[in-house]
């Protein structure tokens, strides 16, 4: 049983950084020629330099509302329409610290521009990593009680607007974790991510993501041209 | 015969109503009646261990509902619910679950709060007088193993570790069956198995692999199903029949204590107890001979008939100045480079020293250990001589440990003896006597068989130990390798466990040495070793490891070996004559090659082609042709960047010949990420390919004031400001910018980033928009040509 409001740690154990995805994320696609050195040069930076950690706290939802724990009302239709059915979410928060983002910096300046961009683009691939193992130690938890987890769904995804981070951060207790937000709805350091699933009891409805459902049309990292 | 634990109890005291006032474990409390009647049932029905009412009653977890000072008056209503049911012959297990934490690193509870909070709970169940300390439900190894110290402290019951896995096979924190195996046997554990998450015919696999893993009993509980919810009432699809079906099967992969976990009721342990009512235990499979080393997702058996395991030597900061300088300042980098390093090489173990002189090694040690093991998922080899720095090593390790070492010395072996059996670690004896180094293989074999009895009178197995036959220097004792090698044979003939050696002794003193190390390496194979204690970046350690895993039979007709040796060859770059210098700079610049750009801009410049032929007819050509390219989808970002690379190197090499001013410049460009955004990657790509095609680039950085953007531009009176955002929060900095730029100066404007577009650019009055850094040097360019 998991207490509503409360505040959970979890670091997940990552033992390597997806090459795939820090390819995708550094606009590669299916790229054949390029030295797969720094590729990996780049992956172990970032498992040398990675601090992660991840924060997660349920709340409970009103469906018909559109509300998190009757504090915050979601206007993203996406984002309801992605919830829709879940009684309870859960709002998560994840980072990498910030010493990979130096480390990118320090490269690029010593002018290996493409290490600096690779290590930028497993760092991002580790956040994603991290927050996937977060939700796969959530959908173990959860799966006794016949329930299961939609996919993550964050601000600036679809419709539902990056200005949100504002109301959404303080609920997924980024602090908690080292992360602060700015002026500018930026979530520092700058590979951190918040995010929110929706509990469904299972054989609900299977809630279509993916870059096939985004209305960011020209991102680099899309999977569906 | 096989025997029978009773079903769920949550689900049925949700059933009753009774489960949430305020937690189901408060219920022995409150409802006693209802409680016994629930174990009453079991019985019944043929149940022969009882699971008292008790999962989530240990402190940690009571304290969500404000019970923890209740801890003992809640395990000992458990426990009297579940007596007062039971009638003659059957026993009582204190059901004990996970915390509802998970324990530092992965989480933010102490390994001792942790153990704290289960033998407190633990206590109360002794007291009460369980039969069995059952741990079940649990999903990380570390915590088990907590559970598992904190129940040998307290009592001498038989200890029952269930582990929970998902349908991967693998507990939610990477620990699979055989692993888990690995660790809990040594450990203490009395019986090993599994519960919830999966149904009967999920769990069969695991039990098949569990049971080729232990010689302890294996215990299963699976759900009956997996449960859906339906009207707001959960329901779990397995029916009685269907688990009675399973049941049979789970005993002949070798299970033999059966029960249900959620969604199980008395009807279900009916249909199990008729179904395997005339089955008997398997006999299971002998265990390959060996000693079994684990991290929490990983095991290896070291030993005769095994693949050579490498322990690597390199975290040890003793002799490495520069390690052991970074250590004391809280700096781990170093440690952990030489970690990733020393795996990725095809290290199997890591040994791991944190001799720091000045240091408190036991906190360095336990810290490390616990980092490192976030970070590589191979075993460690504790390495040190003090007991207490042994234990912080150990209680961190979220595996089984190997310690380095013991050796015949009073006052410290016993306490490292107590130290293997305690935390369930192998142990490396090290045939050293108090008298000084042994020099005869017969000497050395005394003291080891000396140190095993000893070993074994403190509990230790046959499978807990390896044995090091001392290596001397050649250079001192021409002799002393054979004495070696003889060691290792006679270790063999007499005691038959796996051996390991740090073998780079040997060379000291002498030329050469990689050649005389890698020589002994496989003279020792050949003798006997089993896991040498060495440096596995070394390549002909590695190669001489390849080769033998051939020549030994561990690597199948040398497909890895032949797979490594095609994969090691380099094709050597094709040489370049004068009359195609600069059409191969234009193509090691387009390719990234970097070293190959310099050393070609070098020679062309020799063969008198001046710097403006150089920059246009082989730079700017070949950065045009990529850019082409990637305009087209035929390449990628990160080609493109490589390329700049390349420019730049040869742009360098040029500049150690001529004047800086002499370079050819197309014009000036300032650049910016907004107020507010503190993105620079996108940001500095496009300053990289810019400064790389020409252009003589001032950055003022990111998240930069409206007004030091002004300032730059009316200082450095540039052809071009270029500015950046990233995000959607960030266009109004980018407006506000542009306002004032074009209020004050007459300077184009090219803005860029993520989330911008042609028609949101035309909106904020920029003049030019690039969707992206080669369409930025374009649009510079034809600025410049106007």
């Amino acid at each position: 049983m998991t207490t509503v409001g409360q505040i959970n740690l979890f670091n997940p154990i990552l033992n390597n950084i997806d090459r795939t995805e820090t390819k995708r994320y550094a606009g590669m696609g299916r790229s054949i020629h390029f030295p797969e050195a720094i590729v990996s040069e780049a992956c172990s930076i970032v498992m040398l330099e990675k601090h992660i950690k991840t924060v997660w706290t349920l709340y409970e939802y009103d469906c018909t509302l559109g509300c998190i724990s009757g504090d915050y009302k979601i206007v993203s239709k996406g984002l309801l329409k992605h919830l829709n059915g879940s009684k309870q979410v859960i709002l998560m928060a994840a980072t990498v610290g910030d010493s990979v983002e130096i480390a990118s910096k320090k490269y690029f300046e010593q002018g290996e521009y493409a290490l600096g961009l690779l290590i930028d683009a497993a760092a991002t691939a580790a956040v994603e990593q991290a927050a996937n193992a977060l939700c796969a130690m959530l959908t173990a938890q959860f799966i006794n009680q016949g329930i299961t987890l939609t996919a993550r769904f964050s601000p600036g995804y679809g419709d539902w607007s990056l200005e949100e981070q504002e109301k959404i951060a303080p609920l997924a207790h980024i602090n908690a974790i080292g992360v602060n937000l700015t002026n500018a709805k930026m979530l520092i350091p700058r590979k951190s991510i918040t995010a929110v699933v929706g509990l469904q009891t299972v054989g609900g409805k299977d809630s279509k993501t993916g870059c096939g459902q985004c209305t960011q049309k020209d991102c680099i990292m899309r999977r569906i041209k | 015969m096989i025997k029978i634990f009773e079903g769920a109890m949550g689900t049925s005291l949700q059933v009753m109503g009774i489960a949430d006032q305020p937690c189901p474990e408060y219920a022995s409390v409150k409802y006693p009646d209802e409680v016994m009647n629930i174990h009453k049932a079991y019985v019944d029905v043929g149940a022969d261990i009882l699971e008292c009412n008790t999962f989530g009653a240990n402190p940690l977890k009571l304290a969500q509902f404000g019970l923890a000072d209740a801890t003992e008056k809640i395990n000992i209503a458990g426990v009297t619910a579940a007596r007062r049911a039971a009638k003659k012959g059957v026993e009582i297990a204190g059901n004990i679950g996970p915390s509802g934490r998970l324990i530092a690193p992965l989480g933010d509870l102490n390994f001792d709060e942790a153990c704290e909070s289960y033998a407190r709970q633990i206590k109360a169940l002794a007291g009460a007088g369980v039969d069995y300390i059952l741990f079940e439900t649990i999903i990380d190894l570390q915590e088990m193993r907590a559970g598992v110290l904190a129940a040998k402290a307290i009592c001498n019951l038989p200890i029952i570790c269930q582990l929970t896995y998902d349908a991967m096979g693998r507990t939610v924190t990477g620990t699979d069956p055989s692993t888990a195996a690995a660790v809990l046997e040594p450990l203490g554990a009395s019986i090993i198995g599994m519960n919830c998450s999966l149904g009967p015919e999920q769990l069969l696999p695991l039990v098949k692999e569990l049971a080729l893993s232990t010689t302890l009993p294996i215990s299963v509980q699976p759900n009956a199903g997996l449960p859906f919810i339906k009207g707001g009432k959960t329901y779990f699809p397995l029916t009685p029949e269907e688990m009675g079906y399973w049941a049979p099967k789970l005993v002949e992969a070798g299970a033999t204590i059966l029960g249900g976990c959620c969604g199980t009721t008395p009807a279900h342990i009916k249909a199990i107890r008729e179904a395997v009512n005339k089955m008997n235990p398997i006999a299971r499979t002998i265990l390959p001979t060996g000693v079994r080393l684990a991290s929490r997702s990983k095991s290896i058996w070291l030993g005769k008939g095994h693949p050579t395991v490498l322990i690597g030597e390199r975290i040890n900061p003793s002799g490495r100045k520069a390690m052991a300088a970074e250590i004391k300042t809280g700096n781990l980098t170093a440690v952990k480079r030489e970690a990733l390093v020393q795996v990725e090489a095809g290290a199997g173990v890591l040994d791991i020293n944190m001799g720091v002189p000045g240091m408190e090694q036991k906190k360095l040690m336990g810290h490390v250990v616990g980092e490192l093991a976030m970070l590589v998922n191979v075993p460690f080899s504790i390495d040190s001589v003090e007991p207490e720095v042994l234990e912080a090593g150990l209680r961190a390790f979220a595996g089984r440990a190997l310690i380095n070492s013991v050796s015949d010395k009073a006052g410290v072996k016993e306490k490292v003896f107590a130290l293997a059996k305690k935390y369930g670690a192998a142990i490396l004896v090290l045939p050293l006597g108090e008298k000084g180094l042994p020099k005869t293989t017969g000497e050395r074999i005394a003291i080891a068989g000396k140190l095993i009895a000893e070993g074994k009178r403190a509990g230790l197995k046959d499978n807990d130990f390896m044995l090091d036959p001392l290596v001397l220097t050649v250079a001192s004792d021409g002799q002393a390798p054979s004495e070696t090698l003889n060691t290792l044979r006679e270790y063999g003939n007499v005691f038959g466990y796996p051996t390991t050696m740090g073998l780079s002794n040997v060379s000291f003193g002498l030329p050469g040495r990689e050649d005389i190390n890698a020589a002994f390496y496989a003279l020792a194979l050949a003798s006997g070793l089993n896991a040498p204690i060495i440096n596995p970046c070394n390549a002909k350690i590695r190669m001489m490891t390849e080769v033998t895993n051939v020549l030994l039979g561990f690597d199948n007709q040398g497909v890895n070996y032949s797979k490594n040796y095609v994969a090691a060859k380099t094709i050597p770059a094709a040489a370049v004559t004068d009359e195609d210098v600069l059409g191969a700079l234009a193509g090691a610049v387009m390719g990234g090659e970097k070293e190959r750009a310099a050393h070609l801009t070098l020679q062309a410049f020799a063969e008198g082609h001046s710097p403006r032929e150089i920059t246009a007819e082989a730079l700017v050509k070949g950065m045009n042709l990529i850019g082409d390219d990637f305009g087209a989808g035929r390449t990628f970002l990160p080609q493109v960047m490589l390329a700049a690379e390349a420019m730049k190197s040869a742009f360098d090499a040029l500049k150690t010949k001529i004047n800086v001013e002499d370079l050819p410049c197309l014009g000036k460009v300032v650049l910016a990420t907004v107020k507010g955004d503190v993105h620079d990657l996108g940001k500095n790509i496009v300053g990289a390919l810019l400064s790389n095609s020409g252009f003589n680039v001032v950055d003022l950085g990111k998240d930069v004031d409206p007004d030091v953007i002004l300032a730059a531009a009316e200082k450095e009176k540039p052809d071009i400001v270029g500015l950046c955002a990233l995000m959607t929060t960030t266009l109004g900095a980018m407006e506000e910018t542009i306002k004032l730029l074009q209020q004050k100066t007459t300077t184009t404007i090219m803005v860029g980033g993520a989330v911008l577009t042609q028609e949101y650019a035309r909106e904020i009055k920029a003049d030019l928009y690039a969707a992206d850094g080669v369409q930025a040097v374009k649009l510079a360019k034809k600025v410049i040509e106007q």
